[in-house]
């Protein structure tokens, strides 16, 4: 009996064994293919993206009014800004981020979706312009997976589809609860101008980088 | 010994004089640090803009690590500063460029793009600076520059920059241009009874005043205008209430006046009664390709505010996206959590079996 006992312990513990590596294969799978997916977006948007040159410290120069300026006080308080965006493969692109302490350079969505975040990261809300743009991206490693790591004071660039750069320093680094929307939406424009969120490992909660304007 | 101690002190008093010097000699030459400014004046296929013409003007500086503040001839104009995101500050920058086109501000320093279409502003002291050029012709094209403002910032960490300004282009052969100008009454939904009923607008064409309107609710606060040419169009708003800042913005044939109430405003407002002659609309100092269609002269009663205190905190107007109670953030997370779970309830069966099969 208790040999049976026994060698039923030692097959499903062998089960669960074998589910837990296949989990850990999928999400390096998934990972591996999120990083190949954003290289190839990548080097595709770099040829439609030209940017300005920073020979020694290029300011960011507004871009002209929008075609019907009228319109932008039509429908809200605040003037709507109209992005520039880049088409790839039928999505629609708002830029390149960059992060010289993570070693990361992705492309960035203009919109979220469960298979827009597979791709690469996705703008969750607002606009570099406006200066309340919110980025959300899986926790792969290629992905927003070490964002925990980074420090204040750490730099990250993002540069828009017509080739604007706006540099933004790391204020801090928080977790907000995955159900907190107004959270992570709190202080936008005047405590931060530029904010990254992912995953936890719990899957519950978010990291969350605010960054500033350099 | 006491000459040896006498030259002692001499010369402790000369070292001491000697550091004091150098010491103030270093720190003047580290205030004194200049900046400059560099322009790329190059259309968006790359052709410079030949003679592009240029002007920079001092308009303020930092007053804390967060806060600007306008200064000199800009000082008294009611602009607001507090939005330093790139939207709030290019809205300022059109804003102040208007007012000193308009009020005929001299520049600091003016320059025209060279052949290859670059132009330099040098010896900038730290503060802050409008940055505005004029409109230019090549070929068939009108391009009108974007203003913006740049900081020579304080701490003297990077004084040397360089810009590429923004163009709208304007095809200028063009037969007729249609232009207007609205007023927008932005903030004042908690004080509805503190803006005017009216407003007076003034119309300058290449820096001419050519008409004055009257904007007001029966006209929805907006006036149009035909033209046979393309010109330089300004517009300007007479007697800003000091309760609101307001910001001029316009692209090739749109003019838009936006006053925001200034939350902060709080003061004694005394009991005044102000009559604006409104000058005939027909415009007589223009020639006969200006055509309005508002053809009215009278006398425009600005209604008065009585003595009143005008509370400090209102509740200001928010952009924050408020959610629904089921919506939720992006799920960003690969699943990672069961690995533990599953690798160590699987070890820990393997290791009871095992030692099931020990006894056994």
């Amino acid at each position: 009996m208790s040999r049976k006992i026994a060698r039923g312990c030692i097959t499903l513990g062998g089960f669960l064994m074998i589910a837990a590596v296949i989990l850990v294969l999928v999400n390096l799978r998934q990972d591996e293919q999120g990083k190949k997916s954003s290289e190839q977006i990548l080097s595709a948007l770099r040829q439609e993206i030209h940017v300005q040159p920073s020979d020694p410290q290029t300011i960011p120069v507004p871009q002209p009014p929008s075609a019907d300026l009228f319109a932008e006080y039509e429908t809200e308080e605040h003037p709507v800004v109209t992005e520039p965006t880049v088409m790839y493969e039928g999505r629609e692109y708002i830029g390149i981020l960059s992060i010289p302490a993570l070693n990361l350079e992705l492309p960035v969505l203009a919109e979220h979706s469960p298979e827009n975040l597979k791709l690469a990261p996705c703008r969750y809300s607002g606009t570099a312009a406006q200066g309340d743009l919110i980025l959300a991206a899986h926790n792969y490693r290629s992905h927003f997976g070490t964002l925990s790591s980074l420090s204040p004071d750490d730099q990250i660039v993002f540069t828009d589809a017509a080739g604007e750069q706006y540099a933004y320093s790391v204020l801090q680094s928080e977790t907000i609860d995955g159900y907190d929307v107004n959270g992570m939406h709190a202080g936008a424009e005047n405590s931060w101008n530029l904010t990254l969120f992912t995953c936890t490992l719990g899957g519950k909660s978010r990291v969350t980088v605010r960054a500033v304007h350099e | 010994m006491k000459m040896l101690q006498r030259i002692g002190t001499v010369l402790t008093i000369v070292g001491l004089m000697l550091w004091c010097t150098v010491g103030l000699v270093c720190s003047v030459s580290a205030e004194g640090e200049k900046g400059s400014l560099k322009l790329l004046c190059r259309t968006a296929d790359e052709q410079a803009l030949v003679g592009m013409h240029w002007d920079i003007y001092a308009v303020g500086g930092r007053v804390s690590a967060d806060k600007l503040e306008l200064r000199g001839d800009f000082a008294d104009f009611p602009v607001s500063l507090a939005d330093t995101t790139a939207m709030g500050l290019s809205a300022a920058a059109q804003t102040l460029e208007n007012f000193a086109v308009l009020n005929h501000i001299t520049p600091l320093d003016s320059q025209e793009a060279d052949q290859s279409g670059t132009l330099s502003f040098d010896s900038l002291d730290q503060g802050l600076y409008l940055v505005a050029g004029e409109m230019l012709r090549q070929g068939d094209i009108y391009y009108i520059p974007t203003p913006f403002l740049v900081e020579i910032p304080v701490d003297g960490s990077v004084v040397d920059f360089s810009a590429h300004p923004k163009y709208l282009s304007v095809d200028a052969t063009k037969e007729s241009w249609e232009y207007s100008v609205k007023k927008i009454w932005a903030n004042t939904d908690a004080q509805p009874e503190e803006h005017s009923d009216f407003v007076m607008v003034q119309i300058y064409r290449n820096g001419i005043l050519v008409n004055t309107v009257e904007l007001n609710e029966s006209n929805d606060w907006s006036y149009a205008w035909t033209a046979k040419e393309f010109y330089d169009w300004r517009v300007l708003e007479i007697k800003v209430s000091e309760k609101y800042y307001v910001v001029y913005r316009s692209n090739e044939t749109q003019y838009v006046i936006v006053n925001t109430y200034n939350n902060d405003y709080q003061n004694e407002v005394t009991h005044t009664t102000n009559v604006v002659e409104q000058t005939t609309t027909t415009a007589t100092t223009v020639s006969d390709q200006f055509e309005t269609s508002l053809t009215s002269e009278g006398t425009g009663v600005q209604t008065s505010v009585g003595t009143q205190t005008v509370p400090s905190e209102t509740t200001a107007s928010t952009t924050v996206q408020i959610s629904e109670d089921n919506e939720k953030l992006p799920q960003t997370g690969q699943l990672w959590w069961p690995v533990p779970i599953l690798g160590t309830s699987g070890l820990l069966l393997i290791a009871i079996g095992l030692r099931l099969r020990t006894k056994e």
